[in-house]
């Protein structure tokens, strides 16, 4: 039986102190904590539906093992905004129409968050650019970078 | 083996804080595997195409996260990150438009300039860049270290000349002299996410338009990434115009081995090297 190793680390502010073993990712035990806005898509890094922020970073959380979260600060999609108190990003992606199945949306709302706290002002090339590593197959993107730059558009006159 | 959700191999996992106690383990722990990014290693692993015994990570190790000069040359940490290689203002201009093309926006905030090597693909786009600038690795042992070029590094797909008690640490840049032009171009089957079917790195020095130094390095399109020499013959000592890249693209094609895989037939591939090698001179001559 695999050997388990103790893990310290927060998810949207909140500390957790489990037991994991080694061949668990990241993906799979923050699902497994209930954090099952993060979705399960290739598992091999291609389509983006599993991103969470790491330390502010966007990474695919299923190409990290969940030991190496230890001491890390993970965001989720819900840590952005509840349905309650909406982030900017959230909202414009409601507004725009950019969810039709809706299983992309939080691996693309993590990458629109980081992606516009580097870049509050970016062309829609640049927009698209971004995403690139966020597959959607329903919207044919164009709702969202819509979204993207209508929240960017709202962000910076919040600054 | 089909990939499973799950990673099935069992395996203990090494933290090691500093760089010597990662070169420690590496010893003395049998079936021993680095993690760095992770990005190929845990699919890898989830394939059991690896199987590791012991897993040393190394993705926190600061000691190897760098990209700074020193005495005039660049030498950046295996462990850095590609999307920080795209950030630095370090003249690596070429690295730079090859690590653009890696992967995408998400795998290049975790994949290492050290992994995308190490892992020894023939389509590794940092590979190409590195070999016409010529680059060399720092391999460190526990009781030492050896300087290897970058174009004696890798032997065949996914093996290298790295020994089982050695880590890759560093890789070193004499950036270019002043009057050489460089320029990377990547052939995927999309924009973004994708593996390279054919890449091509080019730097030229020219005099008076006669070409002085020229390095043509391409990927995907043998068992490792290549330095086409008889291609660099063509240019040596010559004037750049229109004849000469299109004689230089035709050996070229003529001197790299492609095999057919999902990406493209060897034929394709052959093809793609010759326009490959002519839009990049063409480029550099303008």
């Amino acid at each position: 039986m695999m050997k388990k190793y103790p893990l310290e680390f927060r998810v949207n502010g909140k500390k957790f102190s489990v037991e994991v073993r080694p061949n668990v990712t990241l993906l799979r035990l923050l699902r497994s904590l209930g954090f099952t806005e993060v979705k399960s898509g290739c598992e091999k890094g291609d389509c983006g539906t599993c991103a969470v922020l790491m330390d502010g970073e966007p990474v695919n959380s299923c190409l990290t093992l969940a030991l190496q979260a230890q001491g890390k600060e993970i965001t989720t999609v819900r840590g952005l905004g509840t349905m309650e108190n909406l982030h900017p990003i959230q909202e414009a992606f409601v507004k725009h129409g950019a969810i039709q199945c809706g299983f992309c949306t939080p691996g693309m709302v993590i990458t629109a968050k980081a992606f516009l706290d580097k870049n509050p002002n970016p062309t829609r090339e640049e927009i698209r650019e971004a995403i690139s590593g966020n597959l959607c197959r329903c919207t044919g993107y164009q709702k969202i970078v819509d979204a993207i730059e209508a929240a960017a558009k709202k962000m910076r006159g919040a600054r | 083996m089909r990939p499973t959700s799950v990673i099935l191999t069992d395996f203990d996992y090494l933290v090691p804080k500093t760089l010597e106690e990662a070169l420690k383990e590496k010893r003395e722990r049998k079936g021993s595997y680095i993690l760095a990014g992770g990005t190929d290693l845990i699919p890898k692993m989830r394939g059991q195409v690896v199987k590791p015994v012991f897993l040393i990570d190394i993705s926190g190790l600061k000691e190897l996260d760098y990209v700074k000069e020193q005495e005039g040359r660049i030498r950046i940490g295996a462990a850095t990150k590609i999307s920080r290689i795209i950030d630095s203002k370090a003249k690596i201009g070429i690295l730079q438009e090859a690590c653009k093309k890696l992967g995408n926006p998400l795998t290049r905030n975790k994949a290492t300039i050290g992994g995308n090597l190490c892992n020894a693909s023939p389509a590794a786009d940092t590979a190409t860049p590195l070999m016409v600038l010529g680059a060399e690795l720092v391999l460190r042992r526990l009781d030492g270290e050896r300087m290897v070029p970058i174009e004696e590094f890798f032997v065949g797909p996914g093996r290298t000349v790295l020994k089982d008690d050695e880590i890759l640490t560093e890789i070193r840049i004499t950036p270019p002299e002043d009057g050489v032009k460089t320029k990377f171009l990547k052939v995927g089957l999309r924009k973004a996410d994708a593996i390279s079917v054919v890449n091509c790195a080019i730097a030229l020095k020219a005099q008076n338009n006669v070409i002085m130094e020229a390095k043509i390095a391409l990927g995907s399109v043998a068992p490792t990434p290549v330095l086409a020499k008889e291609a660099r013959k063509v240019l040596i000592g010559n004037k750049l115009n229109e004849d000469l890249i299109e004689k230089c693209a035709q050996v070229a094609a003529k001197e790299v081995k492609p095999i057919s895989d999902v990406r493209g037939s060897a034929r394709y591939r052959e093809l793609l090297v010759e326009g490959c090698v002519k839009k990049v001179l063409r480029e550099l001559m303008e």
